[in-house]
């Protein structure tokens, strides 16, 4: 190792002037209204602007609001069924990627469709199948007799089944991204491994599931993020004359509960400084867990 | 995919949730502006009576030359939200549809002008309109809306399933208990029908009705208290609760999944308290040719909750000449007469609902024509989403019979003063 490194060259103005158009973007759309929102946590404010500083009034009254930690606890709940699209995704991206499959774009598009789908349109189709009394997934249930809820109204079931359309709608995207890796994965490696003796599932457990582990790393951080932000499917699915609403909102949702159907725009504010600090929270522990895990070649 | 890239895919994504927010405040800073030669913008929710200005424009720009009109409508769920943050920078659209929740948070922070110009100079005759909608939009003694296309309230009804076990039809002289009685029997006789349903989502067509029959109210005359502890108040909700109870109707699991209009516009529930708004939706249901409707059932009155639209003036509108000159407009026999002609909802101006009967011959809408005459406007106060919100809530024990009718109410009551003192 040389203890003199070489001087390098400053290079002026010229990257700068390349990220230069990035940058604007971000900080005006995404920077800016960040710290605003900070700021306006601090402050009261009513519905048509006016703010008044009351300091850090906003956050105490959180600390102390029942339903703040029952929307986390939802939100957790959702993010959790959500991340089974992961294995899932994987088990499908698999098998589609063998060789010799016919019509893999079709089935390629086929698992996409939902991902560019309108999500208003997903929430209708599916509240038709969650009907309780009409919906063909307790027709189908009552077929092997049993007697299924009303998935939509009975508290802790409604949420799950909310994020079994969200599994659904991010699969697609998941399966993608994870096809994408499992090219990467060289075949000789598999070879190997048959030659060793190793089943199908221990070639997927020993040799695609590690090599995945970058492309598995992004999409669960993808997901993470996607999910703890869910606001537009409880609102079409289960909405505000819901009679589980409360039991189902989750800290978007209240966000969007305070801020809009409350004008309570600071108390709001302050409610989504706290999603901020969660996902920066969560995704700061999956970076810093990945070093255990995560293998890049 | 190694690390650098993974990075890259991050700071792509906005994290955290961003809230514009304007520190600006509403209200004031418009201008006259010219009266024959302006451009306006009229924002509404609704896409029918959109389209239906968006036709009959000509008709007014032959009149008006000078002033150019765009329309915007904007869908329902995202309307409000959307207004709001307009009204917030001073780019509100110069005219806008209000609704009874809404307008006191609009009127009583300064955002809307006051209309009684127009009524000084006649362009706008108050005794053309349905009372309640007149008091629904006065703020302080000040009109601040064109009262617009509304909803009240009637007692629908099948014959055939009626007829099916021999029960009387509804008349004008039912009662609550007549109501009951016979939604106990129907659901009792028939395989599989039930005898009532409603609307539980928010009160409009049900309990707002009935706490007003039974003497109660939903909030106080100077909007400081909620009536919901009242015990004429609590009459009205176990109204509906005990036809729940008896499963005299469908359960709130089985109206939550199903709206009651479906119910009823499929032959599986003999009764609905529905509205002006049901209307489409039951003219083209199976049942269409078997529906009547009557004026609602009778407790200490019979009166219905009328709640319409107001159409206002931005108080930040550059415009408010042209803006008043297209009010006028609005406010004319002829353009209720081609709200009428849509058969969406009533129109209303007084003596223009020829149209609109025509438009559905099938069905005595004059019901509820007739049941807004005598109605009285739809609760609301300065933040009225802020309470109304927690109706559902906080019913939702009652209807599934986890709770009674008066610690429901009282409940509600609580949070209801809780938020009232907020202001």
């Amino acid at each position: 190792m040389r203890l003199v490194r070489a001087r390098r060259q400053h290079d002026g103005w010229v990257p700068w002037a390349f990220i230069f158009p990035t940058v604007v973007g971000i900080s005006a759309f995404y920077l800016w209204p960040t710290l605003q929102s900070v700021y306006f946590s601090f402050t009261e404010w009513g519905p048509f602007g006016g703010t008044t500083w009351i300091g850090a009034e906003n956050y105490l009254r959180l600390a102390g609001d029942p339903q703040v930690l029952k929307a986390l606890g939802n939100t957790a709940l959702y993010t959790a069924v959500t991340l089974l699209s992961i294995p899932l995704a994987i088990w499908l991206a698999s098998l589609l990627n063998r060789p010799g499959l016919r019509g893999r774009t079709f089935f390629r598009i086929l698992f996409f469709l939902p991902v560019v789908t309108v999500p208003a349109a997903i929430a209708m189709v599916w509240k038709l199948m969650f009907n309780g009394e009409f919906g063909v997934i307790n027709y189908v249930l009552s077929l092997v007799g049993i007697t299924g809820p009303f998935w939509l109204q009975t508290p802790v079931v409604s949420i799950v089944a909310v994020a079994v359309v969200g599994i659904w709608t991010t699969l697609g995207f998941n399966m993608i991204i994870l096809g994408a890796g499992l090219q990467t994965i060289p075949d000789e490696l598999y070879e190997a491994a048959e030659l060793d003796g190793a089943s199908p599932v221990r070639r997927l457990l020993h040799v695609t599931v590690p090599l995945l582990t970058p492309s598995i790393f992004f999409v669960t951080t993808i997901t993470v993020i996607a999910s703890l932000k869910v606001f537009d499917l409880v609102f079409l699915m289960i909405g505000p004359t819901n009679p589980v609403i409360d039991d189902a909102q989750t800290l978007v949702y209240l966000f969007y509960d305070e801020g809009f159907l409350v004008n309570d725009k600071g108390y709001a504010a302050a409610i989504g400084v706290v999603v901020l600090l969660v996902i920066a929270a969560v995704t700061l522990v999956q970076f810093r867990l990945q070093r255990r895990w995560v293998h890049y070649e | 995919m190694n690390r650098r890239g993974l990075l890259k895919g991050l700071t792509g994504l906005g994290i955290g949730a961003a809230l514009v927010g304007c520190s600006s405040k509403g209200g004031g800073g418009g201008g006259e502006g010219d009266a024959e030669n302006a451009e306006i913008s009229f924002g509404l929710w609704d896409k029918i009576v959109a389209d239906m200005v968006r036709k009959n424009l000509p008709a007014f720009s032959k009149a008006h030359p000078g002033i150019r009109v765009t329309v915007q409508d904007t869908p329902w769920d995202g309307y409000w939200s959307k207004l709001q943050t307009q009204t917030s920078s001073g780019t509100a659209p110069d005219v806008i549809w209000m609704n009874g929740p809404n307008f006191q948070l609009y009127a009583g922070n300064g955002n809307l002008e006051p209309l009684d110009s127009m009524v000084d100079d006649k362009s706008l005759v108050p005794t053309n309109f349905p009372a309640p909608l007149l008091d629904l939009y006065t703020l302080d003694g000040k009109l601040y809306g064109v009262p617009g296309v509304y909803n009240a309230t009637a007692l629908w009804y099948n014959t055939a399933l009626f007829d099916a076990v021999g029960e009387e039809h509804p008349n004008d002289s039912w009662t609550w208990e007549t109501v009951q009685s016979t939604a106990d029997r129907i659901k009792k006789n028939s395989k599989g029908v039930y005898g009532i349903a409603f609307e539980l989502g928010s009160g409009e067509v049900s309990y707002y009705n009935t706490i007003h029959q039974a003497g109660g109210f939903v909030i106080s005359e100077d909007k400081s208290t909620s009536g919901y502890d009242k015990p004429e108040t609590i009459e009205g909700l176990e109204y509906f609760a005990s036809m729940m109870r008896n499963a005299s109707a469908p359960s709130i699991n089985q109206l939550s999944d199903q709206d009651p209009d479906d119910w009823f516009g499929s032959g599986k529930a003999a009764m609905l308290y529905g509205g002006a708004t049901s209307v489409a939706t039951l003219a083209e249901s199976p049942q269409a040719k078997n529906i009547k409707l009557v004026h609602l059932p009778k407790k200490v009155n019979s009166d219905c909750v009328v709640h319409g639209v107001g159409t206002s003036i931005s108080a930040s509108s550059k415009n408010k000449a042209a803006a008043r000159v297209f009010c006028s407009w609005v406010a004319s026999k002829e353009f209720s007469e081609l709200l009428g002609g849509t058969g969406s909802t009533i129109p209303p101006f007084a003596g223009s609902e020829q149209s609109y009967l025509a438009a559905r011959p099938e069905f005595d809408l004059k019901v509820l024509i007739d049941a807004a005459k005598t109605g009285y406007p739809y609760p609301c106060s300065k933040n009225t989403t802020a309470w109304s919100s927690l109706e559902p809530k906080v019913l939702a024990d009652l209807w599934s019979g986890k709770v009674d009718a008066k610690s429901a109410g009282t409940e509600l009551a609580k949070q209801m003063n809780a938020q009232l003192a907020k202001g």
